[in-house]
């Protein structure tokens, strides 16, 4: 695959986030790091369109309730054990 | 509570194939923006394909295809496993059995319908109704 140099301003911690995942071996290096992280983001954008595409647009009430379901964690679940 | 993701039992997967309510479909768009998880047991993709029409079997296909969905597999690695669990639950039924081992393995609550909710409950398993 073609690469190329590039210069990018990222905030503190996330540099330290890439070193420190290169530092456990679970990226070989911060280049490999970043580029997972932007391919990963870019299939995920990907997805999102071909979601929105076939389904969408959503209306609010469904909207909110897929949000609700992530977002107030146990949402309406309730345990009886 | 691990929150990265969710398991969809049979209701959830024919509201999916059929766009019966848009809920379910604006949850796997949600799921996709945030990288989150939906996984379907297979047992319960099949029976939900019992019940749909051929454009809901093509939505379906769509979504497993798309990777909106995760489908997890039943085979020799888990089948003892997933039965012996279920046997010790009082569960009876295959698809039961491995939506319910799914959630627990996992820790997701199971999005379902209203109705079907507290079978899950019952189970001691975390549930989020749909409307």
């Amino acid at each position: 695959m073609a690469t190329e140099k590039i210069t990018v301003t990222v905030p503190a911690e996330v540099l330290e986030s890439a070193r420190a995942a290169v530092a456990s071996g679970a990226a070989p290096s911060v280049s490999a790091y970043v580029s997972e992280a932007v391919r990963d983001r870019a299939e995920r954008e990907r997805l999102v369109a071909a979601v929105e595409h076939r389904w969408g647009p959503f209306d609010d009430d469904a909207t909110d309730w897929a949000r609700r379901i992530f977002e107030n964690g146990d949402g309406d679940s309730r345990r009886n054990s | 509570m691990n929150l990265s993701g969710r398991v969809l039992d049979v209701p959830a997967l024919v509201d999916l194939a059929t766009g019966r309510s848009q809920h379910m479909r604006a949850l796997v768009g949600f799921v996709a923006a945030r990288g989150y998880s939906l996984v379907a047991p297979a047992t319960a993709l099949a029976k939900a394909a019992v019940v749909a029409d051929e454009r809901g079997l093509q939505e379906l296909a769509w979504a497993v295809e798309s990777a909106s969905v995760v489908v997890l597999a039943l085979d020799e690695r888990n089948a003892f496993i997933i039965g012996d669990a279920a046997r010790q639950a009082g569960i009876r039924d295959v698809v039961d059995a491995h939506i319910a081992r799914a959630a627990a393995d996992r820790g997701w609550p199971i999005v379902t319908s209203a109705e079907a909710a507290m079978k899950w409950r019952t189970l001691g398993l975390a549930v989020q109704s749909l409307p």
